[in-house]
Order: C-alpha cells, then sequence, then structure tokens
C-alpha cells in the first residue's frame, strides 16, 4: 500500500509552475487545522483545498508576480524564502514536537484474504488514485487546464493565443497549493509529524515526478508505483536504515540512463 | 567619498578590537559573588518535551539550594548562591555545541550541567573537556561517549549496554520460571546511534555468552526521527522471532508501535529499551502500549520512603509534569554538582573535577543506592525493569529489592 | 576601485592584528573564526550558486567531506600537510561524479536535486560505521591552537574572495554569467554549458573542503548532522543572498550579518526557537522582491541616489 503514498508524493508537483517548496508549506499547515479545531481528519480536506487556493492564488498575485520577469534564480530563491518562513512559524506556533491525529479511524483495520491492511493506507490510495484522475481528466479535458499546460510551455506563446496568462497564472498556483495542503491532509492520516515534514517528501515526489517525466501525469502514476516497488523490494535486501537513500539511488540512474523520464523515454521510443 | 569609507572601516575595525578586549568582570580574592552554573537544553525541537523536564528539575534544585543561601564553600568562609544558565539548543548538535562554547568564554561558568540525548551530549563534551570545565551530566547514556578519554566528564545515567544486560537478567529469571521460550529469538531494531548501537552491541554480548537462552535472528538500524517503520517490520514479521527487541527515542517509539499494531505483529516479548511507561506514550498508544518491558534509570514506582518523598515534592512544584526518570535523574545530577562544590570547597576547577572522581552519595533516589563513578566517569548502576499493564498501570518487576508487581508474560494474543 | 582596496586592506589587518591586541577575547575570535570560516564557504557557494545561477542546497556534503577527511586522514597519523589538499580534493572529486546526473537538470530541478544530494550523503556517512563511526561521530584529541586556525579560517576567507574575482573577471566568469542568464543562448554561442558548470562546482567543491578541514580541526567533534545537515546547507544559500548573490564581497558581508543576527538571536529569545530562520526568511523574501542584489545592491542604490542629488541641496542641508 505504499504505492498511495508514492501516487502522493507525485501528485504534489504535478504542477511545477510553483515549487518545492509549496509543498512543504502545504503539508504543515494541514497539521494546524488538525490540532487546533477538532475537525475529523476525513473532513479536512474540504476546508483545506478551498482555503489553499486562496492562499496559493493570493501569494502569487503578491510575491511570485513580481519576479517573474527576473532571472529564474530569483523566482526560486523567493519560494525558498516563503518556505523558510512558513517552516520557521510553524516551528514557533506548534513547537518542534512531534505531532500525531489519534482516532478510531486511524487503528482501524481490515483483513483482506488474511492479509491485515491498515484502513486509512488504503482510503490513502484511493483518494490518490482518484486524485490522479480527477487532475488527468481537468488538465485534458477542460480549457482552463490546457490553458495552464500551455502556459506552462510557454507563456508568451499561450499569451498570443488569447490565455489569460495572469489570471492562469494565479490559478495554476492556487491548485499546486491546494494539492500540497490536501496531500499533508491524507498523510498525516498515516505518520506523526514535525515542522520537517515535508522536506523528506519532496525529495521522494521529485524523484517520482522524474522517473515518470516531468511533463506527464500518466507518467506520475509509473513513477510512483516503480519507486514504491524499488522501496519494498530493496529494504528487503538492505539496511533499512538506507530506506531513504533508494529513491535518491532511483533518481540518479534515472538521471544519467533515462533523462526523459520512463514514459518521455517510451514516447521518443515510438516516434523512432 | 574615498576617506568617508576609509575612516569607516578603520573605526568599524577599532570598535570591535576595543569592545572585544574589554576586560574581564575581574572576581574578588574572597571568592565570587556568585557560582555560574551553566546547560544548554533541548527546549525546543524533537526533544523538547524532555528538554523541559531538565529544565524543570535543575531549576528545582537550584532553586532549593539557593532558598538555603547557596553553597557553603569552605575557601570562602560563606554561602554563594548559584546561577543558572539555560540555553535552548533546538534539539541540533552543532547548536549545542556552539552554546556550551559561549556558556565557556563569554559566560564564564564555573560548571557545566549536561544536556539532554546522546549526540547532543555526544557534541557537547567536547567543548568541556577543551575548556577543562567540569561536566556533570544525566542525559547521554551511551558508552561511547565515555570512551574518548576525556577527563572532566561525569554521567549518572547509566550506560545502555547494562540497559541491556540488566533486561536479559529478567529475561533469564522468566525463562527459568517457564515464562518466557527458551531460547528466545530476538528480532533486534536500533536507532542509527549510538544508544541504539549500544543496546544492540549488549544483547549480542550476552547472547554470545549464553546461547542457550538467546538467539539473534534479525538486527538492524534505522534512522532516528523516522516516518514510516512498515518496511522494516514486514521484514520483523517475515522472520520467527519471538521477542521483539527495539531501541528508540520517545516519538520513535510511538509511531514504531502503532505501526507494529497495523502490520499486524505479535512477540511473546516486546521492548523498547528505556521506553514504554512514559505517560504520553501511554496516552498515544493506549491499549497498544500494553505489556511493553521497558528496563529506565529510576521509576516513580518503586518502593522507597526517599522515592516517595521526592515524588510528592515534585508533584507539588510540578503538576503538570509526571514524575518519570526524566525528572529524577537531572535532579540528582544537580544535586550531585552541588554536593560535589560543597566538598571541594572552592569553585577551584581542578578540584572539583577531582572531588567528581572519588565522590560517593549514598542518599540517592536512583537504584543501586550509590552515586558514584567508574574512570571513565559513568556511573555503574542497575536498571528498573517495569511492564505495562492494561488499565494504564505499570509495574516494577525486577530486580526483587524494588519489585512492586509480577510481570505477565509471554504477552497474551489479543 | 581604489577605496575598496584599500577599505578592504584596512579590515584585512584589523582582522590579522585583533589576536594580538586582544588575546583574551576568546569569545570575540570564536565569533570572528565563524564569521571568516561561513564567509569562505558562502563565497565559495557562490561560484556555482551566484556567478552560475545554479542554486545548490546540498554543499554541506562538500563540507562534510572535507572534515571527515582530515579527521580520518588525522587519526590515522597522516600529517595536515598531506591531510589539507587531499580533503580539499575528494569534494572537488565527489562534485564530478555527482554533476553527472544534476547538470542534466535545470533550474529549480537541480535545487531540489541537490538536496537530494546533500541528504543522501549525509545517509550514506551515518552507516557507513566503520569509517565515518556513524552517529557517533568522530572526535579528535588534539588539535592545533585556536588563534591558529583563526588564521588559517582568514586565509581561507581571503584565497576565497581571490578566486571569486579572478573568477568574475576572467572569460570562465563570462561564460558562468551567460549560463545563468540564458543557457539555451549560451548553447549557441558556443559556451560548453556543463562543462563551465562542472568547472565552477569543482572549484566550489575543493575549498568547501578545506573550510571542512579547518572546521574539523577547530570544533574537535564532527557527526553526519553537524556537518551534513539541511541548516547548514541552507546557511550557504541565505549568506550569499543577504551579501549580494553573484557579486565578490556579498558572500563574507552575508556571513557577518548571518553570524551576527543568529548569535544575537539565540542568546536573547532563548525559548522563541528557529527565531533566526524566521527573521531570515523573512529577509530573504524581502531582499528577493525588492532588492534582489542584496545588500551591496542597497548600498550601491544608495550611493548612487547619492550622487544624483544636485550640489546646492548638499550644500543646503
Amino acid at each position: 500500500m505504499s504505492y498511495g503514498l508514492a501516487l502522493i508524493y507525485g501528485v504534489l508537483k504535478i504542477i511545477n509552475l510553483a515549487n518545492a517548496g509549496f509543498l512543504m508549506l502545504g503539508a504543515y499547515v494541514t497539521w494546524w487545522l488538525f490540532t487546533s479545531f477538532n475537525i475529523h481528519p476525513l473532513l479536512a480536506p474540504l476546508a483545506i483545498v478551498p482555503v489553499f487556493f486562496v492562499v496559493g492564488w493570493g501569494l502569487e498575485r503578491v510575491l511570485v508576480r513580481r519576479v517573474l520577469h527576473a532571472e529564474p534564480i530569483i523566482s526560486l530563491l523567493l519560494l525558498f524564502g516563503v518556505w523558510l518562513v512558513v517552516q520557521s512559524l510553524a516551528y514557533v506556533i506548534w513547537t518542534g514536537d512531534s505531532r500525531s491525529i489519534e482516532t478510531a479511524f486511524i487503528e482501524a483495520t481490515v483483513n483482506l484474504g488474511g492479509i491485515q491492511l491498515a484502513l486509512p493506507r488504503i482510503y490513502v490510495f484511493a483518494m490518490g488514485i482518484l486524485v490522479l484522475v480527477a487532475l488527468q481528466l481537468f488538465l485534458t479535458r477542460t480549457y482552463l487546464g490546457r490553458a495552464i499546460r500551455a502556459t506552462a510551455q510557454d507563456r508568451d506563446a499561450a499569451r498570443l493565443v488569447g490565455v489569460d496568462v495572469d489570471r492562469v497564472m494565479g490559478i495554476a498556483f492556487g491548485i499546486g497549493i491546494a494539492l500540497a495542503g490536501l496531500g499533508g491532509s491524507l498523510l498525516s492520516l498515516l505518520f506523526s509529524f514535525t515542522p520537517d515534514f515535508g522536506h523528506a517528501l519532496s525529495l521522494k515526489s521529485f524523484c517520482i515526478v522524474v522517473l515518470g517525466g516531468l511533463d506527464s501525469i500518466v507518467g506520475v502514476a509509473f513513477g510512483s508505483i516503480v519507486l514504491s516497488l524499488a522501496e519494498a523490494f530493496g529494504v528487503r535486501y538492505m539496511p533499512a536504515s538506507l530506506q531513504n537513500l533508494i529513491s535518491f539511488v532511483v533518481l540518479v540512474v534515472v538521471l544519467v540512463a533515462l533523462p526523459k523520464g520512463i514514459v518521455g523515454t517510451l514516447r521518443a521510443m515510438r516516434r523512432g | 567619498m574615498r576617506r568617508s569609507f576609509l575612516t569607516r572601516a578603520a573605526a568599524a575595525a577599532a570598535c570591535v578590537a576595543l569592545a572585544a578586549a574589554a576586560p574581564l568582570a575581574t572576581r574578588a580574592d574572597n571568592g565570587p559573588s556568585e557560582v555560574v552554573v551553566g546547560a544548554v537544553l533541548p527546549l525546543t525541537g524533537e526533544e523538547s518535551r524532555i528538554g523541559a523536564y531538565y529544565k524543570a528539575a535543575y531549576e528545582l534544585q537550584t532553586k532549593e539550594v539557593n532558598d538555603q543561601g547557596g553553597l557553603q564553600l569552605r575557601a570562602y568562609g560563606r554561602k554563594i548562591p548559584v546561577k543558572l544558565i539555560i540555553y535552548d539548543d533546538k534539539t541540533d548538535a552543532a547548536t549545542s555545541r556552539n552554546l556550551y562554547e559561549r556558556l565557556a568564554v563569554q559566560d564564564h561558568v564555573d560548571a557545566m550541567l549536561g544536556g539532554y540525548s546522546t549526540d547532543l551530549v555526544q557534541a557537547q563534551t567536547v567543548v568541556a573537556q577543551q575548556h577543562l570545565i567540569p561536566y556533570v551530566g544525566g542525559g547521554g547514556a551511551a558508552t561511547a561517549i565515555y570512551k574518548r578519554g576525556f577527563s572532566t566528564i561525569f554521567s549518572l545515567l547509566a550506560s545502555i549496554q547494562n540497559l541491556a544486560f540488566s533486561e536479559c537478567d529478567f529475561i533469564e529469571e522468566m525463562q527459568a520460571q517457564h515464562k518466557l521460550p527458551m531460547p528466545l529469538k530476538m528480532a533486534i531494531v536500533y536507532e542509527n546511534t549510538s544508544h541504539g548501537r549500544d543496546f544492540a552491541d549488549g544483547l549480542a554480548t550476552r547472547a554470545k555468552q549464553k546461547p542457550k537462552n538467546y538467539q539473534i535472528v534479525m538486527s538492524e538500524a534505522f534512522d532516528l526521527h523516522g516516518k514510516d517503520f512498515t518496511p522494516l517490520l514486514q521484514k520483523v514479521k517475515a522472520t520467527d522471532a519471538n521477542a521483539f527487541m527495539a531501541d528508540a527515542h520517545l516519538d520513535d517509539y510511538i509511531t514504531m508501535q502503532r505501526q507494529y499494531k497495523q502490520v499486524g505483529l505479535h512477540h511473546a516479548y516486546l521492548t523498547y529499551g528505556a521506553r514504554g511507561p512514559e505517560k504520553s506514550a501511554r496516552e498515544a498508544l493506549g491499549a497498544g502500549s500494553d505489556y511493553i518491558v521497558a528496563a529506565a534509570w529510576w521509576n516513580q514506582g518503586m518502593p522507597s520512603a526517599a522515592v516517595r518523598a521526592f515524588d510528592e515534592k515534585w508533584t507539588k512544584a510540578y503538576p503538570q509534569l509526571n514524575a518519570e526518570w526524566y525528572a529524577s535523574l537531572p535532579y540528582e545530577t544537580a544535586r550531585t554538582l552541588y554536593t560535589a562544590f560543597t566538598q571541594s570547597g572552592s569553585v577551584d576547577k581542578a578540584k572539583l573535577v577531582d572531588t567528581l572522581r572519588h565522590i560517593d552519595i549514598r542518599d540517592t533516589i536512583l537504584p543501586g543506592g550509590h552515586i558514584r563513578f567508574e574512570a571513565d566517569g559513568q556511573i555503574n548502576a542497575p536498571f528498573v525493569v517495569t511492564e505495562n499493564l492494561p488499565g494504564g498501570k505499570t509495574v516494577i518487576v525486577y530486580p526483587h529489592e524494588e519489585k512492586t508487581g509480577d510481570a505477565v508474560l509471554p504477552v497474551p494474543s489479543s | 576601485m581604489a577605496s575598496r582596496a584599500i577599505a578592504a586592506a584596512v579590515v584585512a589587518a584589523a582582522a590579522v592584528a585583533f589576536p594580538f591586541a586582544a588575546p583574551h577575547a576568546e569569545y570575540a575570535i570564536d565569533v570572528l573564526f565563524l564569521i571568516f570560516l561561513y564567509g569562505a564557504m558562502a563565497t565559495a557557494w557562490n561560484y556555482i550558486g551566484g556567478f552560475a545561477g545554479q542554486v545548490s542546497f546540498g554543499h554541506a556534503a562538500f563540507l562534510g567531506i572535507g572534515a571527515y577527511t582530515t579527521m580520518i586522514m588525522i587519526q590515522s597519523n597522516i600529517s595536515l600537510w598531506i591531510a589539507v589538499p587531499v580533503s580539499a580534493l575528494l569534494p572537488g572529486l565527489y562534485s564530478l561524479l555527482i554533476g553527472i546526473p544534476a547538470f542534466r537538470l535545470r533550474g529549480p530541478y537541480f535545487s531540489i536535486a541537490t538536496i537530494g544530494i546533500g541528504e543522501a550523503t549525509r545517509l550514506i556517512a551515518l552507516n557507513l560505521n566503520s569509517l565515518t563511526g556513524g552517529a557517533s561521530g568522530l572526535t579528535l584529541a588534539s588539535a592545533p591552537p585556536k588563534v591558529v586556525l583563526y588564521f588559517a579560517a582568514l586565509a581561507l576567507c581571503a584565497a576565497s574572495i581571490a578566486i571569486a574575482a579572478w573568477i568574475k573577471s576572467s572569460r570562465f566568469g563570462y561564460a558562468l554569467a551567460a549560463v545563468r542568464q540564458d543557457p539555451d543562448a549560451a548553447e549557441t554561442l558556443g559556451v560548453a554549458t556543463t562543462v563551465t558548470k562542472t568547472q565552477a562546482l569543482f572549484l566550489s567543491a575543493c575549498v568547501l573542503g578545506v573550510a571542512g578541514s579547518v572546521y574539523a580541526l577547530y570544533y574537535q567533534f564532527i557527526s553526519p548532522d553537524s556537518v551534513f545537515g539541511f541548516s547548514t546547507a541552507i546557511s550557504f544559500v541565505i549568506m550569499p543572498i543577504i551579501g549580494g548573490i553573484g557579486t565578490i564581497s556579498g558572500p563574507l558581508i552575508g556571513a557577518v550579518v548571518y553570524t551576527f543576527v543568529r548569535e544575537q538571536l539565540t542568546a536573547l529569545l532563548a525559548n522563541f526557537s528557529n527565531a533566526d530562520l524566521l527573521a531570515f526568511g523573512l529577509l530573504l523574501i524581502a531582499i528577493v522582491v525588492f532588492e534582489p542584489r542584496g545588500i551591496l545592491g542597497i548600498v550601491d542604490m544608495l550611493r548612487r541616489r547619492m550622487r544624483a542629488k544636485p550640489p546646492d541641496a548638499v550644500a543646503d542641508g
């Protein structure tokens, strides 16, 4: 059931107009909602997704827009700064104590053909697939979705064909952060967390995205499966403490051997 | 333009030089106005829960001393109050080290009280040794810390290897009573720190000495403060172990035990080293923490009158902090330092180190009844072994002098 | 230009004279040591981060490798004269190795990959128990006196800045700038972008390796978390941004600000965790949005404003 986890990691990086920093941001602002207002974790996304969307949209309008025309390094540094601020605020507000959510749902297990499966993991897996499918539909079947992809590819060209680039950027950012928040919300069902939470995860999600090919959503699905398989098998044959190293090794291998990711390479092969 | 920049730069340099060269506060010859003691604790970060305990304990003991007027030091013929400085290292080893350095060169402490958590203590103690400042700690137990040939470092925490041996003594007793299988097939998982390795080494040593009682089927390290232990636990499931021996810090213990239940694991014997009966863990895990055996440096259930008195004193001062070993160890640590000061009679650091080397405090609430340091600076004291029972109860099951109840073993299958 | 050189010389002279003028100011020497060491490291980070525009969050890996190399060699009784150069070389070689996959990525992707590199190196160091002592870290029984190391840090800082100055005025520096602004255009103009980036990273890594050496000797104790930690890696990014990314002396100025803020905040706000990171984060955002060239940029802007004022106004004021 680590496929579900990997899927979430990958989904969080789908709309990569924003940066890894927002992934971390989303994850731990989620905690706050849980620990302060006693909203059942399964209901939390209903609040998180819209709120985060607005936050992301606002962030884009107020800060990111100003640096869009500078060198790309500047927007990267800006988002890094935002991440620092948000993480530090998390430390200040909630301290570095490990937090976790404890409800009956968390402990529930289900017996499927003799194997004990944790209910939260199944739920996260299902949600992961749902979000993936919804995203795929949105990005390919709706005007807004296609406008976002166009803007991601080439901002000026998109403007030329009539896309309201400013509006699209704001929306894309909003979606990105909303997804990050959702992801964090789901993951909080499974793990305890500290303000460092997003940090390690961003790496895995990045690995998945590179595995699957930077532009492909279906690729993310592939990437998730490959990574979770790699981790599951890897841990059997090597010290468990190197578990996190696996994603990194996979990343390096893919970068050196298959720079376009699995899907990209397959596509290129198909084109002959 | 040129001149102003020049003058500015020169002025800045001169200012820095002057400010830093300001003469240190000179001490009068009839003794210092106060005895300065410093400590750096994880008040924020992963170990903040325990850091708070240590701060509370140090402050309580210091207050007791100061309420009496201070430390009676022979060399100056009077009582001198103690000034306690505590900094927050945010559970970061480099910060901890830097702050101890600050205590040494900026605050000019006469002695240092130790921090908490092996990796932090490992880094801190180097500073104390570098500046030859007496350091008395109750927060770092791994033997590696004390095997570096340092001379001014003392620890009231007995080594984790001793912890493993104490648990093994208990296991052998249970095996003799047919409450545990022989041999006990152990799956050992330990945090990838000196603390964890000490635990694994201790078990391995005992297993080699008594192969009839123990068999190690798996021994693996995991990363501290990890999130997902399920791959590791699946590996444990694949072995034929009947004992799960883990060594972890509090938050990893809680995470791992939760996932242990979710993966559906069950063993005849279950331990997390020194963790088990902590109130926060019992609350977080509920029945999931039942039957866990732990070996700790102290337990509030110990039957002596002195322990009862401490329990009352502590609860009165800090009603919101449950009296666990996180409270008594730093309390005794500070008491040991202050007693050493009184016995040595001055703030001379070399004399203090010498006093600590030969000290023997008998009226302690720690198990074993003595505070005495071995040549490497670490105490050699026994542990109390406890077991969590349903209903939030905890009983001490070993050694006999401290026993308050019978062990329920093997762990019943739910 | 001459005024800058003279100002630099004065500051350098003061720095050299300081330990002799105030031999008991241990704490001040500690702080100055940190400033020079961090300054050296931040300046070196800037070769690849500021000049070439490839923001790396994994530079702690080079610091760590340098530190561990020195520690291990000294513990094996190898002379410092050999240990230090090797501590410079090994991180350099490591940088070549990781450059192969890493430089296939652009912009933010490269940066994220460097996070992974730093973390992976930390994990490796943590698990290679027999070589690195694992979590217990390594301790040095004795080391050169702190004053000597103070001068070592000072010398390293000067060297790091000298290299930066050389890069900036050379063709290599122009190539780096081209890569930073538009790698594709640079390629079409004949700049071998990957080779250029690799060279910058190599230089960067070597300097950090020596810094690691000095670090190990000064602190006499290193562990995977202390040298490979993410907070260390972040500081290398923060300092040049504050002072002026892409400039020669900016990183050193950033190092001064960084060290002072950390020291003062840590002592003053004992319970207010991560106040320093919060401050730096806010500062970073402000700088990036309003004056991306950092403190040096602000100074430059002020100077221009002052020069722009008509002479009459100055005389009246």
